[in-house]
């Protein structure tokens, strides 16, 4: 279980994160939505331990984790697929893979991962030997998410996911998603700009601008909500 | 109108050469790629092996192949606490990294230069041992027995960085921290760890070519000037993040060299070697088989 309390970050004299407090609970799908420059990238880059924090703590499951290095973070099962998604363009679909599975107790699991994520992403094992670099978007895209179940998450943050993808493919990641998040011991934190699909799957959403929190409420409420509906759906 | 025999001379001694080239510029290659940091002092501790081997002859008798087993593991060692003291502060500070670099490690390869002038003085010196000057032949092709040899470390050299970079988790790590640093973080990797364990390797494999280049040259405590333009040719031309390619590039420019001094004065030598560079460069600007990241 993830809490975030009072977290303030800026970017040298620039304060982008205001006091921003979440909850991920265990076994859940959270998910932030909230216009360009709101700070949400920002906020997962600080969890993963990317970006440093000026104040605020970061708890996981008791421990205070804010301050530490995104390979330690990475170790205790917080588990990050940024904005971009940063795989090896240069390194095969395999060896891709098989960096997610870096740290020891990871490593030693790392054909029984294979096997999972193969089942789940059957393109990549036709593609285990293709460079990364030379796959499609959608194909990257799915790579990054494989790549982040190989070390084994306990929480799972994606950001935006679906970013320039098709919408088959869009849907297809939704999908995937969808049926990660019941599985035992996997919380999911989303943050994307498909925001109809991501507040019918969440547990729970907190709406964010300007670096604060404005709303928190199941993601159905929200779907139904008129100012929600106006300023971020469009509908 | 020079020989058939002559060109098949410069064939040999050029290709040999060409090998400890190459080996000098994996290891600057590896440094400039992983961590973004252009060692400049890269040819200064291949200088410094150069005397270590020089000193362990001279006082102790020990053959200078012997004291690659000394420098590799020293240099390896030292690499880790100058990465620790020196670059990884520097890395976290800086803002132009490639620039701070090399204003950091031409400054130690200058310290280094006065301490080994202070130590050996500035007069050259030449490594004299049982099978200097000695060679074997092929038809009346002569081939010195010390060239054959730094060939030989240097090929043993490239491979085994070439087998840990593609065959082992660590070496992955390496590759990965190239190519998308954050990425490889958020794998769990330890970039300072990684980083460190580069730049000792780049070291040590200074030491192993400053081994070979003692069996071939005779040196004074600024030759290494010289020898880092070698290498920035050799990168720049076989493309930074291609082992192979710097390897094939330190063999061409070593017969380049040693082939066009048989048909041209010497001093144009340099004029052909930077041309053909030119003109490499202007169609493929990534180097020979450069990706610009590690394969
Ligand atoms: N490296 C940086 N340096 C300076 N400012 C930054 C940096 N990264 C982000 N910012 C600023 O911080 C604010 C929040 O950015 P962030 O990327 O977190 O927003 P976001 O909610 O993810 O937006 P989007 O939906 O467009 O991805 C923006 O105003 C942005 O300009
Ligand atoms: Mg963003």
């Amino acid at each position: 279980m993830l809490e975030v309390h009072d977290l303030v970050v800026s970017y040298d004299s620039l304060q982008v994160l205001w006091g921003v407090s979440i909850q991920v609970p265990e076994d859940s799908f959270v998910s932030i939505i909230g216009s360009n420059g709101a700070g949400k990238t920002t906020l997962l880059r600080t969890i993963s331990g990317l970006k440093k924090p000026e104040s605020g703590s970061i708890v996981w499951n008791g421990m205070e984790i804010s301050g530490m290095k995104p390979d330690e973070i990475c170790g205790l099962g917080i588990i990050h697929v940024p904005e971009g998604r940063h795989i090896f363009p240069n390194m095969t679909v395999l060896e891709n893979l098989k960096m997610g599975a870096y740290l020891p107790e990871n490593r030693r699991r790392v054909n029984e991962s294979l096997s999972y994520v193969f089942e789940k992403f059957p393109i990549l094992a036709q593609r285990k030997s293709q460079y990364a670099g030379t796959m499609s978007g959608g194909e990257q895209q799915m790579l990054a998410i494989a790549r982040a179940l190989m070390s084994r998450p306990k929480l799972l943050m994606l950001d935006e996911p679906s970013l320039g993808l098709s919408p088959k493919m869009a849907a297809n990641i939704f999908r995937q998603l969808e049926s990660l998040s019941g599985e035992e011991g996997l919380s999911i934190l989303l943050v994307s700009q498909e925001q109809t699909r991501a507040l019918s799957l969440s547990d729970k959403a907190y709406v964010m601008e300007n670096g604060r929190i404005m709303r928190e409420a199941p993601g159905e409420d929200l779907l139904k909500d008129e100012s929600v509906r106006k300023h971020y759906l469009g509908l | 109108m020079p020989t058939s025999f002559e060109i098949f001379q410069a064939l040999a001694s050029g290709l040999l050469l060409g090998g400890v080239y190459a080996i000098l510029g994996v290891g600057f290659g590896l440094c400039w790629g992983v961590m973004k940091v252009i060692n400049l002092s890269h040819s200064t501790f291949a200088l410094l092996a150069v005397y270590i081997a020089y000193w362990m002859n001279v006082s102790l008798k020990i053959d200078p192949l012997v004291s690659l087993f000394v420098s590799t593991p020293l240099f390896f060692v030292c690499g880790i606490v100058i990465y620790r003291l020196l670059i990884g502060p520097l890395a976290k500070r800086a803002e132009e990294l490639v620039a701070a670099s090399m204003v950091l490690t031409f400054g130690l390869a200058i310290l280094m230069e006065n301490a080994m002038q202070w130590a050996w003085k500035p007069d050259p010196r030449v490594l004299n041992v049982s099978y200097t000057g000695k060679a074997f032949f092929i038809s009346r092709v002569s081939i010195p027995y010390t060239a054959v040899i730094g060939f030989a470390i240097a090929l043993v050299t490239t491979s085994c960085i070439y087998l840990f970079l593609k065959k082992t988790y660590l070496g992955m790590a390496v590759r990965a921290v190239w190519q998308n640093k954050e990425g490889a973080a958020l794998c769990g990797v330890n970039i300072d760890r990684v980083s460190s364990i580069t730049f000792g390797i780049s070291l040590a494999t200074a030491a192993a070519a400053g081994v070979c280049l003692s069996l071939i040259f005779s040196f004074n405590p600024s030759s290494h000037l010289g020898w880092l333009i070698y290498i920035f040719l050799v990168v720049i031309f076989g493309g930074v993040g291609s082992i192979p390619g710097v390897l094939l590039a330190g063999l061409l420019i070593g017969l380049i060299t040693n082939i066009s001094a048989v048909f041209i004065p010497n001093a144009w030598v340099n004029m052909i070697l930077f041309g053909i560079l030119a003109t490499v460069l202007l169609l493929r600007p990534t180097g020979l088989l450069g990706q610009r990241e590690a394969r």
